[in-house]
């Protein structure tokens, strides 16, 4: 039933009745953790903040993320845990086409669900976090539905260019892809044919047509989107703040850096199999070099020589992380093989609740990141930089612009894991140069600083619409 | 109708001097009276004459009529009250009390009145009968009445049998019915050193039809080998044949059809058919894939048998199409400036790959959208989701769902008979533009150019390679064909000959601009083609023939990702087909067409050149 959209009208003296901005993400991070949805969140509770601001968060819940069941019958909409503003969207997974990001035989879900929310909600804003499982038709709709509403878009990773989960990394053979053609995704995907990949595009094209501005947190998607086709005016770069809880400590007084983490999904992407065939390899490294001691020592005995120098230190690696899971089979397997064989140096914790993070980056030196796809603004970056840890990570893509080599942390050569166990050696040979790193470290964008360039953002937008008086194509 | 051999000779009555009257009388079936009288009958002209037609023996003697009934008279009922029943001038009335004692069954009525004539009597008696079915229309009633006539009295001549050792052999392989009076038939004889004299074709109610000197032979080395038959023996007389032969009047039944084969010697055997093959789709690839039997262009197979059998098969189809249900989403503008016509064929998912980038495009509000259903098995699929698309997109569009799959032309054809626009725009459900504005810039260039009849735009390839930029005709070193080529075909859209706007041979119907009244004056597009192409060429040729140009706008630009509707393995023999009708129905046209465009082109270098077609491996 729609709502009749009448505003309330404040009294004289009263302060001025809040705008509001409705935020729409594919998932919501108490269902699965998740970066682009824990961000978007944050996002939300800072806004809730705000004296000019009142926020929704919607959020779709549904399989394959979660096994919720429709909540009501007639409504895709249902309250989550009873808070007011925010909101579950359910959604069957068997309509979402996956190619198109569309809903393929119905649009109810927008032409009758949406639009009744949309109608009642009547928000100022609308921004969009994501329209993985909801279709990106929804743009339009709301296009259609509030034709003065500024539409902003806030992209994660690639999934309007590609495919493959939105990685652009090659499917054959697992190399980083710069640009896309219908020929070059139909040779990852040899099954779809060139015209249809065309299609996808002009497809999605044409439905974010209807967005007025794109919010990127990195220069690398900015750079891949302008090139793709989204109009460089509408695309504005802008960091993610973190509300992140602890200023950065004061480090204690550890001689040796050897104690490595790594945060995040476990998943090939992530390249957390990289990292254990490093520590692997450091592993065997180390029993050689044992095995040299044990006949220095001998040679000392006999000989009288001065002893060699400390062994190395050893490198112990904390895994934080969940979502194994969802992985398929194949990765499954080597996970746990490359697991069993590192079980000397490595600990895997499991998942995490954000607000446990500043106590285990207390039990961390070094953050390592070695994801095997281009990254975008990886959350877990700006949380160590946050705690005072240096980063290691691939030499590409977001990861390579949020890290300076040798300033704030170290590269090494993506997905190769010898390069990373190079690397980690360096690091953790020499506390000196952890001291070094650590200083090296970038202020982190905090949610205050980010708030204000955001609702700056809106807030031009509807000076603009004010301006034209004319609801935009 | 009737049939007589002339007046009584004189003296005709018989020494035993019957008395005159119906003799006997048998329904030959639910709706028709035979009977048997004398010739001479008392003149007595009450009323008029029920007789339908009328046979008379040679001698006179006596003749036999044929009188249809209404309906509801029959057997069952003993008979109309009244008949009267005429010869020439003299007519004999007869009471339903007179056929009480004369009425009995058919095949005595053959037995005692028929079975002692002479076979060419019988014969001819037969093929009366046959002829009936031609006249006021055939019911089956009447079909299994001749046939049974015909089973009675006929000559049955030796069977044939396959055998290495017979003199003369004859075997039907299949008989395509067309429709009830045309049929197409493959098969093969031999008659070892004796020369074929006749092959007729009996249709089961008794119509005969003379092949021999009309059907197509072709070397049929399998049979020659299984015949034992000597080296190069085929080179002289081919052993198979193939006919599309139409009857004087139709045939319903299915079986019984039976291929007579006579030697010079007078010699015959006879063959049983197969029952006829009745569905349109596989008669049409049996007949396209006689096309191979040629050696080289035979004009006479295909302009004898392959051209009338795939025609008549396409005028079938045509006329059996019809509209089912026009269904409006949304207001669709009642005067609309242009009409788009989208046939949709095997797929529906495109519209929504059209909707998304016409709902961008304010200037697609004046226009009336007009998708064709030609696959009307996709309709139920395609009632749910235009209803969601219509909602999710807000634009109006109309949906026509046709009767049964009618093919391209005669999809377009029926869109364009619901169509209001002044202007018409034959469009490809899988062309989608490459950015607003499209449809208005072709508005006004066509409006803007004098005497036009055909407008396109350049077409690309999702690889922005162009895939038309008008269409032109070649003949390739040797061959007497023309084809269709488009200009620039795979070269970069931006390549500068290519985006000069101008008159040219002819347009692609894929994205077709035209004016409403002239393609109705034309009729529209022809289905004399199989499964689409050449249709736009023969278009664009007539519409030069009504003295308009047909033009090339290359501002503005559509992607036209083809090949994504059709199946390709049928492709290739409708093709040859296609081209060689074309050819054979243009050629003067397309020659004089081509000398004059070759004039007026500003050098050569702006076409590209081919290698010629029979050197290289046929695409497609």
């Amino acid at each position: 039933m729609p709502f009749s959209g009448v505003r309330a009208t404040p009294k004289t003296g009263a302060t001025v009745a809040k705008r509001k901005v409705l935020f729409i993400c594919h998932n919501h991070p108490k269902v699965r953790p998740g970066g682009a949805e824990a961000y978007a969140y944050e996002l939300h509770c800072a806004l809730r903040d705000s004296s000019e601001w009142e926020p929704t968060f919607v959020a779709r819940t549904g399989p394959p993320l979660s096994p919720t069941g429709r909540p009501h019958p007639g409504t895709c909409f249902s309250p989550v845990d009873g808070a007011s503003g925010e909101y579950f969207v359910y959604g069957d997974d068997y309509d979402f086409d996956w190619l198109f990001g569309t809903m393929h035989h119905s649009k109810e879900l927008y032409t009758r669900h949406f639009r009744e929310f949309l109608l009642a909600l009547s928000p100022d804003v609308v921004h969009f976090q994501h329209t993985l499982f909801l279709g990106y038709d929804l743009l339009r709709e709301v296009r259609n539905t509030l034709p003065d509403v500024p539409i902003l878009y806030t992209l994660h990773e690639f999934l309007p260019i590609c495919h493959n989960n939105g990685q652009m990394i090659r499917t054959m053979d697992g190399d980083p892809c710069t640009h896309d053609s219908p020929r070059r995704c139909n040779e990852c995907f040899p099954a779809i044919t060139p015209q249809t990949f065309f299609l996808r595009k002009r497809f999605i094209q044409a439905q974010m047509s209807t967005v007025d501005r794109f919010i990127v947190p990195s220069a690398l998607l900015r750079d891949r989107f302008v090139d793709w086709g989204l109009p460089p005016e509408k695309v504005k770069l802008e960091e993610y703040g973190r509300r992140i809880a602890s200023a950065q400590p004061e480090p204690d007084d550890r001689e040796q850096r050897d104690r490595l983490g790594f945060f995040g999904q476990l998943s090939p992407y992530k390249g957390i199999d990289v990292l254990l065939e490093a520590m692997r390899e450091l592993h065997r490294e180390d029993r050689r070099e044992a095995g040299t001691d044990l006949a220095n020592a001998v040679a000392e005995r006999i000989g009288g020589s001065r002893p060699r120098e400390t062994a190395s230190a050893r490198p112990q690696l904390r895994i934080h992380g969940a979502n194994l899971d969802l992985q398929e089979h194949a990765f499954r397997d080597k996970f746990d093989r490359l697991l069993d064989e590192t079980r000397d140096r490595v600990t895997l914790v499991g998942s995490y609740k954000r607000d446990r993070l500043s106590e285990l980056m207390a039990g961390v030196d070094w953050v390592v990141v070695p994801s095997i796809w281009w990254e975008n603004s990886p959350l877990v970056i700006q949380e160590a930089f946050a705690h005072g840890k240096p980063v290691i990570c691939s030499d590409i893509g977001g990861m390579a612009e949020k890290v300076t080599d040798g300033v704030s942390g170290l590269h090494f050569r993506v997905g190769d894991s010898l390069s990373l166990a190079n690397a980690i050696r360096r690091a953790v040979d020499s506390p000196a140069l952890w001291d070094a790193l650590r200083a090296g470290i970038p202020r982190v964008h905090t949610m205050d600083d980010h708030v204000p360039v955001v609702v700056g953002m809106y807030e031009r937008l509807l000076e603009e619409r004010a301006v034209e008086g004319v609801a935009a194509p | 109708m009737t049939r007589s051999i002339g007046d009584p000779p004189p003296g005709a009555r018989s020494s035993s001097h019957p008395p005159p009257g119906v003799r006997a009388a048998a329904w030959l079936s639910d709706d028709v009276l035979l009977t048997v009288a004398d010739t001479e009958a008392p003149n007595d002209s009450e009323g008029a004459p029920n007789t339908t037609a009328r046979f008379v023996r040679a001698g006179g003697a006596e003749w036999i009529s044929a009188i249809r009934v209404p309906p509801g008279v029959g057997p069952l009922t003993g008979g109309p009250e009244r008949l009267v029943v005429a010869n020439g001038d003299a007519a004999l009335v007869l009471h339903r009390r007179d056929l009480e004692g004369k009425l009995i069954d058919l095949r005595a009525l053959l037995r005692d009145h028929v079975a002692s004539w002479t076979v060419e009597e019988r014969v001819r008696f037969v093929a009366f009968l046959a002829s009936l079915l031609a006249v006021d229309g055939a019911s089956e009633s009447l079909a299994e009445g001749a046939y049974l006539v015909r089973e009675a009295l006929r000559e049955r001549l030796p069977l044939a049998v396959s055998e290495i050792a017979a003199p003369r052999t004859l075997h039907v392989d299949r008989l395509h019915r067309i429709s009830e009076r045309a049929f197409y038939i493959q098969g093969w004889c031999h008659l070892g050193d004796a020369l074929l004299a006749s092959l007729t074709a009996v249709a089961p109610e008794g119509s005969r039809v003379e092949l021999a000197a009309h059907a197509f032979r072709h070397p049929r080395p399998d049979i020659a080998e299984f015949l034992r038959l000597r080296e190069g023996y085929e080179r002289t007389v081919p052993l198979g044949f193939v006919a599309y032969f139409e009857t004087d009047a139709p045939s319903l039944r299915r079986d019984g059809w039976v291929v007579e084969l006579r030697d010079d010697a007078g010699r015959g055997i006879e063959a049983i058919a197969p029952a006829p093959q009745a569905e349109a789709g596989p008669t049409r690839d049996a007949v396209l894939a006689d096309l191979r039997i040629e050696r080289r262009r035979n004009a006479a197979l295909r302009e004898n048998h392959i051209r009338p059998a795939l025609t008549k098969l396409q005028e079938l189809r045509e006329q059996a199409v019809a509209i089912d249900a026009v269904e409006d989403y949304g207001s669709v503008p009642s005067k609309p400036s242009v009409s788009i016509v989208v046939p949709l064929y095997g797929r529906v998912d495109l519209i929504e790959h059209q909707l998304v980038h016409f709902a961008n495009d304010p200037e697609l509000g004046d226009s009336e959208l007009i998708y064709v259903l030609d696959s009307p098995e996709l309709g139920e699929q395609l009632a749910q989701f235009a209803g969601q698309l219509h909602a999710l997109y807000r634009l109006p569009f109309r949906v026509v769902t046709l009767s049964a799959n009618g093919g391209f032309s005669i999809a377009n054809n029926l869109g364009a008979e619901v169509a209001r626009g002044r202007r018409l725009l034959l469009l490809n459900s899988d062309v989608i533009p490459a950015a607003p504005g499209w449809l208005r810039m072709m508005l006004d260039f066509f409006e803007a150019t004098p005497k036009i009849g055909a407008l396109a735009p350049k077409l690309l390839y999702e690889d922005e390679a162009m895939q038309h930029a008008g269409i032109y005709f070649q003949q390739p070193a040797g061959e007497p064909e023309w084809w269709n080529e488009h200009y620039f075909k795979g070269l970069h859209r931006e390549l500068p000959a290519a985006n000069v706007a101008r008159p040219v041979p002819a347009v692609t119907a894929a994205c077709l601009m035209t004016d409403a009244g002239l393609y109705e004056r034309l009729g529209g597009l022809r289905g004399l083609y199989v499964q689409g192409d050449y249709e736009d060429s023969d278009f664009c040729l007539r519409v030069r023939e009504a003295g308009f140009e047909c033009w090339y706008v290359p501002e503005v630009e559509l992607y036209h990702l083809e090949g994504q509707s059709y199946p390709n393995a049928t492709r290739q023999a409708s093709s040859d087909y296609n081209r060689w009708l074309h050819t054979r129905l243009w050629d003067q046209t397309i020659q004089q067409t081509m000398a004059k465009f070759a004039a007026d082109e500003a050098g050569a270098a702006t076409r590209p050149t081919r290698v010629p077609r029979s050197q290289t491996v046929a695409e497609e």
